[in-house]
Formats: structure tokens, sequence, C-alpha cells
């Protein structure tokens, strides 16, 4: 990299209280989303760590009452660019599912966290970038459909809809995958 | 408008439920957000808020009795992370800023919409991934620049997990060799300066290894 010009490399500093208030409200909920949205679990606290590290740099462009909202769309390009680096493959089809989704067990034997949770997030995974978010961010992180409307910047009502669709195909995808695992 | 009932209170079966509970109740590791905080130069309070599917669970009682032993090993676990959450000591007194450089990359500059990202050859590095780096390497040089030697090590190291063949690597190896001279680890930056000449006979960096070897005393090379 060649070395910037004085001028160029004065520091900036962002607000240390605004910056730690940011990471306290939010660290977890983007750690989560994160998780949600296909990083493996060994990748999500550096890709939590990249998310704020932009926050942290991009700070004094970020209108006040919107450092969510921002770490929340870089998460999302986050995760998509971390997933195809590290060529993730993820399940597009029932077959797939199946031979990722933890085929030893029945419903009732899915006490296991870790094997339910993948299961979820290959099912997730199945669903569209838009369900897939509202629902994510509805079901799994209670936030309230004014709150998903602020966050992803669309009207509510859009919310209303993208979520009737997103439980629609939840219910589908896992009834199916309920039906293969019964079938064995 | 009022809002539908979340599947996790109400209507969704039990298998649903079972999925659902198991994405709500994620949480990372206890400390992540701590070394995250330690690594932009910002002390934070551990807060003790639980995740909202472990609140929404608690509030539907019948959902626990369904769920059976599997729920019951949740709800036990989950009184026991809380329970460390509470103990934990508050946090200190917010500490200073890193200092932090100016954005560089305009591809940077905006969290765009999902839909909005260009899809490139997997195997390059696109401008998000390279803008990372470059987020990273210009935190680490902050934290060197205010001989913050502890922070800029620690996200050195992130630096090496997340871009294992990353563009800015050289530049990587050289902030670590410096970032161990100002912990006053020479023999460690010594041992990563010569390692360092030997893979990189040509690197344009090697001026600057030499020169940190220099500060760091004669017996430095």
């Amino acid at each position: 990299m060649a070395p910037r010009a004085d001028a160029e490399s004065t520091p900036a500093r962002p607000d240390p209280d605004r910056l730690a208030r940011a990471i306290e409200a939010d660290y977890r909920f983007i750690w989560r989303l994160l998780r949600r949205f296909g990083v493996p679990e060994h990748h999500a606290e550096d890709a939590a760590q990249q998310v704020f590290l932009i926050v942290a740099e991009r700070m004094s462009d970020i209108t006040p009452g919107r450092e969510r909202a921002f770490a929340f769309g870089t998460a999302l390009r986050h995760a998509q660019t971390l997933r195809r680096r590290l060529g993730r493959e993820l399940p597009h089809d029932q077959q797939q599912l199946d031979e990722r989704g933890g085929t030893h067990s029945t419903p009732d034997e899915l006490v296991d966290q870790k094997r339910a949770r993948e299961l979820l997030d290959q099912i997730l995974q199945q669903m569209p970038q838009d369900s897939r978010t509202v629902f994510i961010l509805f079901e799994l992180e209670a936030l309230s459909s004014p709150e998903i409307a602020a966050l992803i910047e669309v009207p509510l009502g859009t919310v209303a809809s993208r979520l009737r669709r997103a439980r629609e195909q939840f219910r589908t995808l896992v009834a199916e995958a309920q039906h293969k695992r019964e079938g064995r | 408008m009022k809002d539908p009932a979340r599947l996790l209170e109400a209507s969704a079966s039990d298998f649903e439920q079972q999925l659902l509970r198991a994405g709500a109740s994620e949480q990372p590791p206890t400390a992540a957000m701590q070394r995250l905080a330690e690594g932009l130069g910002v002390s934070v309070s551990t807060p003790t808020a639980s995740a909202p599917g472990l609140r929404l669970m608690a509030a539907n009682k019948s959902t626990l009795v369904v769920a059976g032993i599997a729920g019951l090993g949740l709800a036990l676990g989950t009184v026991a992370w809380l329970g460390t959450q509470d103990s934990a000591p508050p946090g200190p007194a917010r500490g200073s800023a890193a200092a932090l450089p100016a954005p560089q990359s305009a591809a940077e500059n905006s969290a765009l919409p999902h839909d909005r990202v260009a899809t490139a050859d997997s195997n390059a590095p696109d401008s998000h991934s390279l803008a990372l780096e470059v987020a990273r390497i210009d935190l680490v040089r902050g934290h060197l620049a205010a001989r913050r030697s502890k922070p800029a090590l620690a996200l050195l190291q992130g630096y090496e997990r997340e871009f294992p063949s990353g563009v800015l690597r050289q530049e990587a190896e050289l902030l670590t060799i410096e970032a161990h001279g100002q912990a006053g680890d020479r023999r460690r930056a010594r041992t990563l300066a010569a390692r360092f000449l030997a893979r990189n006979p040509d690197s344009p960096h090697n001026a600057r290894v030499r020169d940190l070897l220099d500060a760091m005393g004669p017996d430095a090379r």
C-alpha cells in the first residue's frame, strides 16, 4: 500500500462514548444476525468485529440514532461477502437439506440445540432474502413491525406482507423437513 | 397496525418452536464484545440483556412444558448464563477511542442493501473485502501511532484469521513486527523480522523492517 500523505493520514476520532453505546446496544444483535445470515459460528466473532470496525470508521457520517441500521446493512453485506469467500455451499433443495440437516433424528429427538440450529439455518437459507430478513427480525429478534420498517427502510405494509409470505415459506419448508425425517 | 403474535409465543408447532428456540437463544461468547471493545480502544459494560428469543420463551410457559426435557435443560442453562452475566463486575469508565483514520474506500462508505451487492469472482478480493482489510490495517496503524500495542496485536491476530491470503498481508506482518517491538517483545519482533526478510527478499517493506530492527537496538539485527 502506498503511504498516504500526512494530511490524509490524520486520524479521525469517533466519539468513544457513542461507539461504546453502539457496541453495547447492538453487538449481540449483529452477531446473531450474522449467524442467521449463514456465517459459520467460528467466523461470527471476526465478522461482527469487522462490522463494528466499519461502524467506527464511518461513525462521524452516521446519523445519530441510525447506528443500528448502519450496522445491520453492513452485516448483511459482510455475511454475503464472507459466505462467498468461504465457498460455503448453502442448501438450495431438499436433497441437500437432507444431506446436511442432521438426518439421524426424528423431530422428537431434536434435543441437540446445535443440530436444531443447523436445520433452522438451512431452512432460512432456502427462503428469499427479503422474506428471510423480515422473518429473522420479527420471529427471532422480536422486533416490532415499525422497528423493522425503520431498519430496512420499507413501508409498514411491506413488512407485513413479507412476514406473511415468510411464515408460509417457513412452515412449508419445516413440514417438508419433518416429513422427510418421519418417513425414514 | 397491531403485530401478529410471534410463532414462538403462540401458533407454531412443537417442531417449529424447537427450531426457532434454537436460533433465538444463540448468544455470542461472553467475552467477545469485550474483545471487540478492547480492539477499538473503548470500554463497554457487560449488558445483562438476554436473547430476545429467551424472553419470548419465558413469556410462553406452555412452550416450556411442551418442550419437555430439552426445554428444561435450555431454561436451566439460561439461568446459569444469566447468573454469570449478573455477577460480572461493572465495566470500567469509558476510555478514549482509538485513533481512527479517515475512510479509505467509497465502497465501504455505505451499507448497501443485499440486492445491490455486486457478485464478483469468488476468488478475487472484492471491494468490500479489500475495504475491510484496509479498515483493519488502518486501525492497527492508529493504535501503533498512539503506542497501544496490545489492541494492535489483537486486531492483527484477527486479521490473520480473517484474511489468511489478504492483499495487505505483508503490511500486516510489518505492523506485527512493530507491535511486538513496541510491546517490548524484541525477541519475537526480531524472529518475525528475520522471517519476513527471508521470505520476501524483494518486498518494498524491507527497508521499513530494517528500520524497525535498527530502532530496537544494536543487538536486534
